[in-house]
């Protein structure tokens, strides 16, 4: 019985245990896969929320940029305008090497009345060439005196805040304000030594130490379009015609300006055409511009009174071209040809003068000492001739094993066509014209060489400047705006030899330079239209009641800052 | 004197120990990229045609490099593809030497 059932029960184990055999493994895989889905499930549940939440951040930058957008969209609509900075502050050591000056008895002479003896207060024109022709022929004309002058440490600091607006590609407005100054000094008028630099006008009234006033040192608009393949833009304003090539080797700084800094560095009004010949010619860089600037204004509404009563004082006007002949990026040559119309006597301006000279209707002069120190404005009062200039500069570099030596030379020539003597009291009496005196109205041609070649300094990255320039005897441009305490160096009768070591420290934006010049001064009235220039060596007290420098040390150390 | 002077130009040397510029790329040849912009891009980038009108000043230098990373968005991505790396260098290097807040010659052109 017991083996019966245990026969009959065995089949039924079987069957079951055959059963689990086969139903068992599916249900263990549902198992593992119902775990992997559900784990599958938990990550993609941290992945949405991850996401969920990377979205909200999302949305939170989204709208904390418009914030920060509608921001500067609304300064953008209406600033108009970005700013740039350029700070420069400098010490300075100026000396002088014998400085001629007229004795005192012979100054003391012009106050003393005519009819004492050798007293020329009260005479005539006619009087007084006599008297000094008659000491001439006797040798009686006393030899100047000689005496050094030294500015052991002056200081400078130099502020200009660039402006630039576009509108859209074809419009653009650029302007420069300036604060130049003496540290100690913003009166802005100087005391008057013959020097135009000594005197507030125009034409440097931003460019020289005159206090702390900001000026408006250049502020023009510049409208572009294209002529088939000829870009072209027409410019009007207050003129970037300061600062021009080659000076940004010693500025370090991209050009500072347009003419030719050789023969033309001043502040001018007007305007300019220029026209891109590189496509149309297939010459690189080729270019060609036409530049118009007015350095006086006279008549009505400005320098003369509605009763003006002398004889008519034409404007200045000033016509020129500048044009770049080659420019591969590496070497370039640049011309410039100027043309000014009535040169006056002189410009619109303020300075302190030593003595007043008057011509009364008797036709006597009479000369007053300035003893109370009196702001005079000045003002020309005789067209006296045309002025002519040329310069062709040539910029070049060469290569080194890691950097290059940049080099550059200018020659240039001037012209003078004198067309009557001044009126002016003073030059009157001394007879003097464009580059004349005497009476004498000849045409002189001034020639000028500009040279200089600026080295690597390996390891500290610095570059050592050399410049050289000379100025003949007749040698006269209009750089009276150049950066200079003593007077400009391009406008040097003589000799000027320049050394400067510049230390970038972030690049240009921030660098130090330290630097010595030599101005050796051949002849007189560098700078100056009026008077026939004289060697110095053979200076008499006549030449010289203005002082007259002959040898000058100037040794600076600066810093800037432009961005 | 002097003595102020050199110790102030010494200052300023020891300085220059702890300065540094930092170029944002690597610059290439400027002028080639000049010819290849007028050569590639300024027939569409102008006036009256297809493409918006560009010349360097019309973004600034951060806007130039963005452009210059993205390029796949724009519809001109298979010219630029055309490109070898260098001249598009270079042509970044133009765009980016003369772009509306680029240092420039402070004249009137």
């Amino acid at each position: 019985m017991r083996q019966k059932t245990n026969f009959l029960c065995f089949p039924a184990i079987l069957a079951v245990l055959a059963a689990f055999t086969l139903f068992l493994p599916p249900v263990l895989c549902a198992q593992e896969s119902l775990s992997d889905l559900k784990k599958q499930v938990e990550a993609l549940q941290e992945k949405i929320e991850k996401m969920e939440k990377s979205q909200d951040w999302n949305t939170e930058d989204i709208d904390m940029l418009m914030d920060r957008v509608d921001k500067t969209e609304l300064h953008t609509a209406t600033d108009k305008i970005s700013w740039g900075v350029d700070f420069r502050t400098r010490a300075e050591s100026i000396h002088y090497n014998d400085i001629r000056m007229a004795p005192s008895s012979m100054i003391q002479s012009f106050f003393t009345t005519v009819t004492e003896p050798g007293g020329f207060n009260g005479a005539t024109k006619q009087q007084f060439q006599d008297t000094v022709a008659g000491m001439a022929a006797a040798g009686t004309i006393p030899e100047p005196e000689k005496y050094d002058a030294d500015n052991d440490i002056i200081y400078t600091n130099r502020i200009r805040l660039n402006m630039m607006g576009r509108y859209n590609q074809h419009l653009e407005f650029r302007g420069r304000l300036a604060a130049y100054k003496v540290f100690g000094d913003s009166t802005g008028v100087k005391f008057n030594q013959g020097s135009l630099g000594d005197v507030t006008f125009d034409g440097n009234s931003a460019s020289l130490p005159h206090g702390d006033t900001l000026r408006v040192e250049r502020a023009y608009f510049v409208y572009k379009n294209q002529l088939g393949d000829i870009p072209y833009s027409f410019s009007a304003g207050r003129r970037p015609s300061t600062d021009g090539p080659p000076l940004e080797y010693r500025n370090y700084s991209l050009e500072g300006g347009s003419p030719l800094a050789t023969i033309i560095n001043w502040q001018f009004d007007g305007a300019s055409l220029s026209f891109g010949l590189e496509d149309v010619t297939g010459i690189p860089g080729a270019s060609f511009k036409l530049c118009y600037g007015v350095g006086y204004e006279s008549d009505w509404g400005n320098a003369a009174s509605l009763n003006y009563s002398q004889a008519e004082l034409d404007d200045v006007h000033m016509l020129g071209i500048i044009s770049d002949l080659y420019d591969n990026g590496t070497t370039s040559f640049k011309f410039s040809y100027a043309h000014a119309w009535d040169v006056t006597d002189g410009f619109t301006g303020l300075a302190v003068m030593p003595f007043i000279v008057s011509k009364n209707n008797d036709g006597t002069y009479t000369f007053e000492q300035n003893n109370g120190g009196f702001i005079s404005r000045l003002e020309p009062q005789t067209n006296i001739g045309d002025w002519d200039a040329a310069s062709l500069l040539i910029r070049s570099q060469i290569p080194t094993e890691n950097d290059r030596i940049d080099w550059f030379l200018a020659g240039s020539w001037t012209h003078t066509n004198p067309s009557r003597i001044s009126q002016n009291p003073f030059y009157e009496l001394m007879g003097m014209g464009l580059l004349s005196s005497n009476g004498e109205l000849e045409d002189r041609d001034g020639y000028s060489i500009y040279a200089g070649a600026i080295f690597p300094v390996p390891i500290v990255s610095g570059r050592l400047g050399l410049e050289y320039n000379w100025g003949s005897k007749y040698w006269f441009n209009f750089t009276g705006a150049e950066d200079s305490l003593i007077g400009s160096k391009l406008a040097a009768r003589g000799e000027v030899y320049e050394a400067y070591y510049i230390q970038p420290i972030f690049g240009n934006n921030f660098f130090v330079k330290l630097g010595g010049q030599f101005y050796d001064y051949k002849y007189t009235g560098s700078g100056n239209p009026l008077g026939k220039p004289v060697k110095i060596a053979d200076t008499t007290a006549l030449d010289t009641i203005n002082p007259v420098v002959d040898d000058v040390w100037n040794y600076y150390l600066s810093a800037t800052v432009q961005f | 004197m002097f003595r102020k002077l050199l110790c102030l130009f010494l200052t300023a040397g020891f300085v220059v120990a702890l300065a540094g510029t930092a170029a944002a790329f690597e610059q290439g040849n400027e002028r080639k990229g000049k010819y290849m912009f007028r050569k590639n891009c300024r027939s569409c980038h102008t006036e009256g045609a297809s493409a918006e009108p560009l010349n360097p000043v019309s973004k600034t230098q951060a806007q130039w490099e963005r452009a210059f990373q993205r390029y796949e968005r724009f519809e001109c991505a298979d010219q630029w593809e055309d490109l070898a790396e260098s001249d598009k260098n270079d042509i970044l290097t133009y765009l980016y030497n003369h772009a509306f807040d680029s240092p420039s010659p402070a004249t009137c052109e």
